[in-house]
Protein backbone atom coordinates (compact mmCIF):
# COMPACT_ATOMS: atom_id res chain seq x y z
CA UNK A 1 0.00 0.00 0.00
CA UNK A 2 2.71 2.20 1.09
CA UNK A 3 4.65 1.36 -1.99
CA UNK A 4 1.71 2.37 -4.22
CA UNK A 5 1.25 5.87 -2.32
CA UNK A 6 4.69 6.56 -3.00
CA UNK A 7 4.33 5.81 -7.03
CA UNK A 8 1.58 7.82 -7.14
CA UNK A 9 3.04 10.60 -5.18
CA UNK A 10 6.67 10.75 -7.24
CA UNK A 11 4.18 10.61 -10.59
CA UNK A 12 1.99 13.76 -9.05
CA UNK A 13 5.22 14.99 -8.68
CA UNK A 14 6.53 14.59 -11.90
CA UNK A 15 3.52 15.48 -13.78
CA UNK A 16 3.63 18.93 -11.79
CA UNK A 17 7.15 19.30 -12.88
CA UNK A 18 7.17 19.22 -16.35
CA UNK A 19 3.61 21.01 -16.42
CA UNK A 20 5.40 23.66 -14.96
CA UNK A 21 8.90 23.55 -17.30
CA UNK A 22 6.57 23.71 -20.41
CA UNK A 23 6.36 26.99 -22.23
CA UNK A 24 5.04 28.74 -24.94
CA UNK A 25 6.73 29.93 -27.35
CA UNK A 26 5.73 32.85 -30.26
CA UNK A 27 8.15 33.39 -32.97
CA UNK A 28 7.98 34.82 -36.59
CA UNK A 29 7.95 33.48 -39.44
CA UNK A 30 8.34 33.60 -43.05
CA UNK A 31 4.90 34.40 -45.06
CA UNK A 32 6.23 33.25 -48.62
CA UNK A 33 7.18 29.53 -47.34
CA UNK A 34 5.37 26.88 -48.41
CA UNK A 35 2.58 26.06 -46.19
CA UNK A 36 1.12 22.46 -46.03
CA UNK A 37 -0.27 22.49 -41.73
CA UNK A 38 -3.12 20.80 -43.05
CA UNK A 39 -4.86 19.87 -47.04
CA UNK A 40 -7.70 22.98 -46.51
CA UNK A 41 -6.63 26.22 -48.40
CA UNK A 42 -4.02 27.71 -47.44
CA UNK A 43 -1.35 31.16 -47.89
CA UNK A 44 0.32 28.82 -50.60
CA UNK A 45 -2.77 28.34 -52.28
CA UNK A 46 -3.73 31.76 -51.88
CA UNK A 47 -0.21 33.07 -53.35
CA UNK A 48 0.26 30.64 -56.01
CA UNK A 49 -3.37 31.56 -57.43
CA UNK A 50 -2.32 35.04 -57.24
CA UNK A 51 0.64 34.33 -58.98
CA UNK A 52 -0.58 33.14 -61.62
CA UNK A 53 -3.63 34.82 -62.35
CA UNK A 54 -1.40 38.07 -62.53
CA UNK A 55 1.39 36.79 -64.94
CA UNK A 56 -1.04 35.06 -67.47
CA UNK A 57 -3.31 38.85 -67.71
CA UNK A 58 -0.04 40.66 -67.93
CA UNK A 59 1.22 38.53 -70.91
CA UNK A 60 -1.68 38.13 -72.49
CA UNK A 61 -1.35 38.84 -75.66
CA UNK A 62 -4.59 41.05 -76.61
CA UNK A 63 -4.17 42.62 -73.17
CA UNK A 64 -0.32 43.70 -73.27
CA UNK A 65 -1.74 45.38 -76.84
CA UNK A 66 -4.48 47.34 -75.31
CA UNK A 67 -2.32 48.08 -71.87
CA UNK A 68 0.48 49.36 -74.33
CA UNK A 69 -1.70 52.34 -74.88
CA UNK A 70 -3.62 53.16 -71.56
CA UNK A 71 -4.45 51.94 -68.59
CA UNK A 72 -7.82 49.94 -68.28
CA UNK A 73 -9.98 50.47 -65.84
CA UNK A 74 -11.79 47.70 -63.70
CA UNK A 75 -13.76 47.15 -61.29
CA UNK A 76 -13.56 43.59 -59.51
CA UNK A 77 -16.97 41.57 -58.65
CA UNK A 78 -16.97 38.96 -56.14
CA UNK A 79 -15.16 35.19 -56.39
CA UNK A 80 -18.03 32.93 -55.87
CA UNK A 81 -16.97 30.40 -53.20
CA UNK A 82 -18.28 27.08 -54.34
CA UNK A 83 -16.37 24.60 -52.01
CA UNK A 84 -17.36 23.26 -48.83
CA UNK A 85 -14.59 25.41 -46.65
CA UNK A 86 -14.83 29.09 -45.98
CA UNK A 87 -12.34 31.00 -47.94
CA UNK A 88 -12.31 34.54 -47.68
CA UNK A 89 -12.21 35.10 -51.53
CA UNK A 90 -11.72 38.82 -50.95
CA UNK A 91 -7.90 38.14 -49.84
CA UNK A 92 -7.52 36.89 -53.21
CA UNK A 93 -8.25 39.33 -55.36
CA UNK A 94 -7.02 41.83 -53.34
CA UNK A 95 -3.81 40.40 -54.04
CA UNK A 96 -4.42 40.33 -57.81
CA UNK A 97 -6.21 43.83 -57.60
CA UNK A 98 -2.81 45.23 -55.74
CA UNK A 99 -0.59 43.50 -57.99
CA UNK A 100 -1.79 44.56 -61.10
CA UNK A 101 -2.14 47.80 -59.55
CA UNK A 102 1.28 47.99 -59.28
CA UNK A 103 2.36 46.87 -62.12
CA UNK A 104 1.55 49.79 -63.53
CA UNK A 105 -1.25 48.67 -66.08
CA UNK A 106 -4.17 48.97 -64.70
CA UNK A 107 -6.24 50.78 -62.74
CA UNK A 108 -9.31 50.33 -60.43
CA UNK A 109 -12.49 51.09 -58.89
CA UNK A 110 -13.75 50.19 -55.63
CA UNK A 111 -17.51 49.37 -55.69
CA UNK A 112 -17.20 48.65 -51.87
CA UNK A 113 -16.80 52.00 -51.12
CA UNK A 114 -19.37 54.12 -53.13
CA UNK A 115 -21.60 54.66 -50.07
CA UNK A 116 -18.24 56.21 -48.12
CA UNK A 117 -17.56 58.31 -51.23
CA UNK A 118 -20.98 59.46 -51.72
CA UNK A 119 -21.37 60.36 -47.71
CA UNK A 120 -17.65 62.58 -48.28
CA UNK A 121 -18.63 64.28 -51.36
CA UNK A 122 -22.25 65.46 -49.85
CA UNK A 123 -20.38 66.73 -47.17
CA UNK A 124 -18.01 68.60 -49.41
CA UNK A 125 -21.06 70.02 -50.85
CA UNK A 126 -23.99 69.95 -49.00
CA UNK A 127 -22.87 70.74 -45.38
CA UNK A 128 -21.70 74.45 -45.65
CA UNK A 129 -18.40 73.22 -43.48
CA UNK A 130 -16.18 72.88 -46.29
CA UNK A 131 -14.67 76.37 -48.40
CA UNK A 132 -16.14 75.60 -52.24
CA UNK A 133 -12.98 76.52 -53.50
CA UNK A 134 -11.30 73.09 -52.07
CA UNK A 135 -14.30 70.90 -52.69
CA UNK A 136 -13.61 68.03 -55.26
CA UNK A 137 -16.37 68.43 -57.92
CA UNK A 138 -18.49 65.90 -58.69
CA UNK A 139 -19.78 63.83 -61.93
CA UNK A 140 -16.42 63.08 -62.74
CA UNK A 141 -15.48 59.67 -61.35
CA UNK A 142 -14.22 57.04 -64.78
CA UNK A 143 -16.23 54.52 -65.45
CA UNK A 144 -15.17 51.03 -65.27
CA UNK A 145 -14.01 49.11 -68.44
CA UNK A 146 -13.91 45.90 -67.48
CA UNK A 147 -15.23 43.62 -64.99
CA UNK A 148 -12.82 40.71 -63.12
CA UNK A 149 -15.06 37.76 -61.76
CA UNK A 150 -14.45 34.40 -61.31
CA UNK A 151 -15.55 30.98 -59.26
CA UNK A 152 -12.95 28.83 -56.64
CA UNK A 153 -14.36 25.29 -56.60
CA UNK A 154 -12.93 21.91 -55.21
CA UNK A 155 -13.37 18.39 -55.40
CA UNK A 156 -12.22 16.38 -52.01
CA UNK A 157 -12.27 12.98 -51.72
CA UNK A 158 -11.69 10.64 -48.57
CA UNK A 159 -10.29 6.92 -48.27
CA UNK A 160 -9.06 5.59 -45.06
CA UNK A 161 -6.10 8.36 -43.56
CA UNK A 162 -5.60 9.90 -47.23
CA UNK A 163 -7.45 12.68 -48.25
CA UNK A 164 -7.17 14.33 -52.06
CA UNK A 165 -8.34 18.11 -52.68
CA UNK A 166 -8.66 19.45 -56.10
CA UNK A 167 -9.09 22.95 -56.56
CA UNK A 168 -9.69 25.14 -59.55
CA UNK A 169 -9.94 28.57 -59.87
CA UNK A 170 -11.21 30.43 -62.72
CA UNK A 171 -11.09 34.79 -63.36
CA UNK A 172 -12.51 36.00 -66.51
CA UNK A 173 -12.55 39.64 -67.64
CA UNK A 174 -15.18 40.77 -69.14
CA UNK A 175 -15.95 43.87 -71.20
CA UNK A 176 -18.60 46.09 -69.93
CA UNK A 177 -19.22 47.46 -73.13
CA UNK A 178 -20.02 44.60 -75.28
CA UNK A 179 -20.28 41.81 -72.75
CA UNK A 180 -17.35 39.76 -74.54
CA UNK A 181 -14.99 37.64 -72.32
CA UNK A 182 -11.57 39.40 -73.37
CA UNK A 183 -9.21 36.82 -70.68
CA UNK A 184 -10.01 33.96 -68.85
CA UNK A 185 -7.67 31.47 -67.01
CA UNK A 186 -7.96 28.91 -64.47
CA UNK A 187 -5.00 27.23 -61.93
CA UNK A 188 -5.28 24.34 -60.99
CA UNK A 189 -4.35 23.02 -57.22
CA UNK A 190 -3.89 19.12 -55.65
CA UNK A 191 -3.43 18.78 -52.34
CA UNK A 192 -2.94 15.37 -50.73
CA UNK A 193 -3.18 14.60 -46.90
CA UNK A 194 -1.56 11.35 -46.33
CA UNK A 195 -2.08 10.19 -42.04
CA UNK A 196 0.72 7.74 -40.90
CA UNK A 197 0.20 4.56 -38.89
CA UNK A 198 1.01 6.08 -35.58
CA UNK A 199 -0.53 9.68 -36.89
CA UNK A 200 2.70 11.59 -36.40
CA UNK B 1 18.75 3.63 -26.46
CA UNK B 2 19.51 7.22 -25.34
CA UNK B 3 22.00 7.74 -28.08
CA UNK B 4 19.12 6.06 -30.73
CA UNK B 5 16.59 8.52 -29.70
CA UNK B 6 19.14 11.91 -29.95
CA UNK B 7 19.92 10.55 -33.36
CA UNK B 8 16.03 10.04 -34.24
CA UNK B 9 15.59 13.38 -33.45
CA UNK B 10 18.43 14.89 -34.93
CA UNK B 11 17.07 13.24 -38.11
CA UNK B 12 13.65 14.46 -37.57
CA UNK B 13 14.83 17.80 -37.45
CA UNK B 14 16.84 18.00 -40.66
CA UNK B 15 13.85 16.20 -42.26
CA UNK B 16 11.91 18.92 -41.29
CA UNK B 17 13.99 21.71 -42.69
CA UNK B 18 14.21 22.97 -46.39
CA UNK B 19 17.65 23.16 -46.64
CA UNK B 20 19.35 25.86 -49.38
CA UNK B 21 19.65 25.50 -52.66
CA UNK B 22 20.38 26.74 -56.27
CA UNK B 23 20.32 29.59 -57.69
CA UNK B 24 19.95 31.03 -61.10
CA UNK B 25 21.06 34.68 -62.06
CA UNK B 26 19.98 36.38 -65.16
CA UNK B 27 20.65 40.07 -66.24
CA UNK B 28 19.49 39.36 -70.24
CA UNK B 29 19.17 43.15 -70.98
CA UNK B 30 22.88 43.80 -70.08
CA UNK B 31 25.88 44.68 -72.98
CA UNK B 32 26.87 41.06 -72.23
CA UNK B 33 23.83 38.84 -71.48
CA UNK B 34 24.70 37.10 -68.08
CA UNK B 35 23.67 33.60 -66.91
CA UNK B 36 25.04 31.71 -63.95
CA UNK B 37 24.20 29.47 -61.64
CA UNK B 38 25.15 29.30 -57.81
CA UNK B 39 25.35 25.98 -56.04
CA UNK B 40 24.84 26.33 -52.38
CA UNK B 41 23.80 22.84 -51.98
CA UNK B 42 25.84 20.03 -54.13
CA UNK B 43 23.67 17.34 -53.24
CA UNK B 44 20.64 18.71 -54.42
CA UNK B 45 23.08 19.98 -57.18
CA UNK B 46 23.70 16.14 -58.36
CA UNK B 47 19.98 15.31 -58.12
CA UNK B 48 18.52 18.44 -60.45
CA UNK B 49 19.95 20.97 -62.84
CA UNK B 50 18.73 23.42 -65.02
CA UNK B 51 18.71 22.76 -68.76
CA UNK B 52 17.35 26.16 -70.57
CA UNK B 53 17.14 29.89 -69.00
CA UNK B 54 15.11 31.92 -71.70
CA UNK B 55 13.98 35.48 -71.24
CA UNK B 56 11.43 37.56 -73.84
CA UNK B 57 10.06 40.88 -72.61
CA UNK B 58 5.74 41.10 -72.99
CA UNK B 59 4.36 44.33 -72.92
CA UNK B 60 7.64 46.02 -71.29
CA UNK B 61 7.51 43.52 -68.68
CA UNK B 62 10.52 40.55 -68.55
CA UNK B 63 9.22 37.64 -68.60
CA UNK B 64 11.68 34.25 -67.86
CA UNK B 65 11.22 30.99 -68.06
CA UNK B 66 13.26 28.29 -66.91
CA UNK B 67 13.69 24.27 -67.00
CA UNK B 68 14.25 21.86 -64.43
CA UNK B 69 15.67 18.66 -65.20
CA UNK B 70 15.47 15.34 -62.52
CA UNK B 71 18.57 13.74 -62.97
CA UNK B 72 18.09 10.76 -61.30
CA UNK B 73 14.90 8.23 -61.42
CA UNK B 74 12.90 9.07 -58.51
CA UNK B 75 10.43 11.79 -57.95
CA UNK B 76 11.81 15.16 -56.56
CA UNK B 77 9.26 17.49 -54.70
CA UNK B 78 11.23 21.27 -54.94
CA UNK B 79 10.32 24.73 -54.36
CA UNK B 80 11.41 27.10 -56.24
CA UNK B 81 10.24 31.36 -56.07
CA UNK B 82 11.78 34.60 -58.42
CA UNK B 83 13.30 37.83 -57.10
CA UNK B 84 13.47 40.51 -59.00
CA UNK B 85 15.85 43.73 -59.15
CA UNK B 86 15.96 47.21 -60.84
CA UNK B 87 18.82 48.78 -62.88
CA UNK B 88 20.96 49.97 -59.69
CA UNK B 89 20.12 45.82 -58.19
CA UNK B 90 17.62 47.15 -56.08
CA UNK B 91 14.71 44.11 -55.18
CA UNK B 92 11.56 44.98 -56.77
CA UNK B 93 8.73 44.35 -54.64
CA UNK B 94 10.68 42.72 -51.77
CA UNK B 95 9.31 39.44 -50.19
CA UNK B 96 6.39 39.39 -52.19
CA UNK B 97 7.07 36.91 -54.31
CA UNK B 98 6.08 33.34 -52.91
CA UNK B 99 7.98 29.56 -52.65
CA UNK B 100 5.77 27.62 -55.22
CA UNK B 101 5.91 23.73 -54.56
CA UNK B 102 6.65 21.33 -57.78
CA UNK B 103 7.02 17.71 -58.67
CA UNK B 104 9.72 16.59 -60.97
CA UNK B 105 9.26 12.95 -61.90
CA UNK B 106 12.12 10.61 -62.66
CA UNK B 107 14.51 11.90 -65.33
CA UNK B 108 11.57 14.47 -66.55
CA UNK B 109 11.61 18.04 -67.07
CA UNK B 110 9.66 21.09 -66.11
CA UNK B 111 9.62 24.39 -67.57
CA UNK B 112 9.03 26.88 -64.69
CA UNK B 113 7.75 30.83 -65.94
CA UNK B 114 8.23 33.96 -63.75
CA UNK B 115 6.44 37.16 -65.14
CA UNK B 116 8.11 40.38 -63.62
CA UNK B 117 5.75 42.47 -61.09
CA UNK B 118 6.93 45.57 -63.31
CA UNK B 119 8.48 47.69 -65.98
CA UNK B 120 11.47 48.34 -63.83
CA UNK B 121 13.12 45.01 -63.76
CA UNK B 122 16.53 44.45 -65.40
CA UNK B 123 17.52 40.99 -63.52
CA UNK B 124 16.15 38.12 -61.68
CA UNK B 125 17.23 35.19 -59.53
CA UNK B 126 15.18 31.79 -59.35
CA UNK B 127 16.10 30.54 -55.78
CA UNK B 128 15.56 26.30 -56.16
CA UNK B 129 15.75 24.14 -53.03
CA UNK B 130 14.56 20.47 -52.15
CA UNK B 131 11.17 20.13 -50.46
CA UNK B 132 12.53 17.71 -47.26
Amino acid sequence: MKGTVAILCSAALSIAILSGCSTTKVSYGDASEVETVTADFGSTDLQQIATSMVESLLSFPPMVEITSQRRPVIFVDRIRNKTTEHIDTESITDTITTRLLRSGKFRFVDMSKVEAVRKQLEFQHGSGMVNPETAVRTGRQIGAEYMLYGNLSSIVKKKGGTKDVYYKFTLKLMNLENGLIEWSDEKEIRKTRKRSLFGL
Amino acid sequence: MKHGITALLALATLAGCATSGIEAVGRPNAAEVQKRLIIHNEPLARKITITKMRTRTTGGLLAVEATLTNLGDRDIRVQYRFSWYDADDFEVEPAKHSWTPVTLHGRASVNIQGVAPTPSVESYRIHIRETR
